[in-house]
């Protein structure tokens, strides 16, 4: 059993449309990195070019905001559920 | 129908702030899965940097929003700007200009979906979501015209073939909703 | 205040409940709420702020009826196409209760109109498409200090929360600093 990061479906593409992914780590970060090694395209989406996570994504540990524990350095344990939350603003309009 | 669930989730809470009772659903976002049918809620916290309503605000009054959300995208490589009158064609111009070229090549770069609702007969699908025009099988010589749903992708994938070395390139302006209107009265609009 | 006797009637299941009673629906009928677009959402809110007697609704929206919105947007039938949404969903939301003040601005929210706009309401409900507008509300909610009801969708998934500064709670700055890059954005 590994950790569960829930993808929105913003970014289901870039994983193959599924809704979660399942991945090993000991922490935000770790779990991150097994799923952007996994599915490449995903990680310009998530991430700014310092490593940050992008300023319109929030990252819930276990339903908290990992801004306020550790960040990407926050532990996570076997179990733990991620979301990944963008922003949306919609709206059902197809694009142009 | 995903809005009638929310936006009746959102009446609730309006209600209940009239008739301050309950537990608002303030501090908690709730979010809401239709294929999965399930509900979440995540914890939202004031945030004492936050630039509005935080400690040391910098924002104490409305600014220019249109400003404020043209973020362009970081790190991005985007493709060379062009004069994008050269390449658009009109609906008319388009099918004209195609029915006299014995080397064009006709692209749709919308995706799959959008190709299944409609799409001019004798094109190719390129999606643009995963376009790339050294694999588009695309070549030197032909003679690429480029539609998508109402212009705007098809000028991005001409942008990312003309940065490629491609050099006959048009779009279609207005894209197959246009096309629609103007051209092939048979097609149904989306 | 006071209700009338259709009104009584009308509202009787409400006045039974001792969460809702007679004071509360004279706390219902006394509320002015202004919704943020007439369309998805706006539909199924405005039609049941309404129903529930509501006193006083206003609607923001510059969109007419499309075709392709006939779908989602139920407030608004196949004749309403063309027409302002604003105007067929307050007819809509009249045609359900005619005993309540239903308000249209047929225009686009913008920095010079909406502070004296929020200045005639209670509560705002956010239902609108957009960064840019959704930033202005939240902003002008606050500078106002009135709580914000935000509603956003996006394919499958929805996201409901109350902004509420005034009473300690977050703004929607502090769930989302900054909007997407335009390029990432479907419009």
């Amino acid at each position: 059993m590994g950790v569960v990061i829930e993808i929105p479906s913003a970014l289901k593409q870039y994983v193959n449309n599924q809704d979660e992914v399942e991945v090993k780590g000991g922490s935000v970060e770790e779990a991150f990195g097994a799923l952007c090694s996994e599915y490449a395209e995903l990680k310009s989406n998530l991430f700014d070019e310092n490593g940050k996570i992008r300023s319109f994504i929030n990252v819930y540990l276990n339903d908290d905001d990992i801004r306020y524990a550790d960040g990407l350095k926050s532990e996570v344990q076997d179990g733990d559920s991620i979301q990944i939350v963008p922003s949306v603003a919609g709206g059902c309009k197809t694009e142009k | 129908m995903l809005p009638g669930v929310v936006g009746l989730i959102q009446a609730t809470e309006v209600i209940k702030l009239i008739l301050e009772g309950g537990v608002p659903l303030i501090g908690r976002l709730l979010l809401y899965d239709a294929m999965k049918m399930n509900f979440k809620e995540v914890r939202v916290r004031k945030d004492p940097e936050c630039v509005l309503c935080g400690d040391n605000p910098s924002v104490t009054e409305l600014i220019d929003y249109k400003a404020f959300c043209d973020v362009p995208l970081p790190g991005a490589e985007l493709p060379e700007d062009i004069d994008e009158a050269a390449y658009g064609l009109s609906p008319q111009e388009f099918k004209d200009a195609m029915d006299q070229d014995p080397n064009a090549v006709l692209v749709d770069v919308r995706e799959t979906f959008e190709w299944d609702i409609c799409h001019i007969e004798g094109a190719q699908l390129l999606p643009l979501s995963s376009f790339d025009p050294v694999k588009s099988g695309l070549g030197p010589d032909d003679s690429i015209y480029l539609y998508c749903y109402k212009g705007k992708r098809g000028m991005l994938a001409l942008k990312e073939l003309k940065n490629a070395g491609f050099k006959n390139l048009k779009n279609l302006n207005g894209g197959i909703d246009l096309w629609a209107e103007e051209v092939d009265f048979d097609m149904p609009q989306y | 205040m006071s209700l009338n006797n259709e009104e009584i009637n009308r509202y009787s299941r409400h006045l039974t409940l001792p969460e809702v009673g007679m004071a509360g629906q004279l706390e219902l009928k006394e509320a002015r709420v202004l919704m943020i677009g007439a369309g998805g959402l706006g539909s199924p809110l405005g039609m049941y702020l309404g129903a529930v007697g509501v006193g006083k609704i206003g609607l923001v929206d510059f969109d007419v009826v499309d075709h392709t919105n006939l779908h989602r947007q139920i407030a608004h039938t196949t004749s309403d196409e063309g027409r302002p949404k604003v105007e067929s969903l307050r007819d809509t939301i009249l045609a359900g209760n005619p005993n309540i003040e239903v308000v249209i601005h047929d225009t686009r929210l913008e920095r010079e109109n909406v502070l004296e706009l929020f200045s005639h309401y209670d509560i705002i409900a956010d239902g609108s498409d957009n960064f840019e507008t959704r930033y202005l509300v939240n902003d002008a909610a606050y500078f106002s200090k009135k709580p914000l009801v935000s509603a956003s969708i996006f394919r499958f998934q929805g996201q409901i929360t109350i902004f509420s500064p005034e009473t300690g709670g977050p703004c929607y700055r502090c769930l989302y600093s900054e909007p997407p890059p335009a390029a990432l954005v479907p419009s």
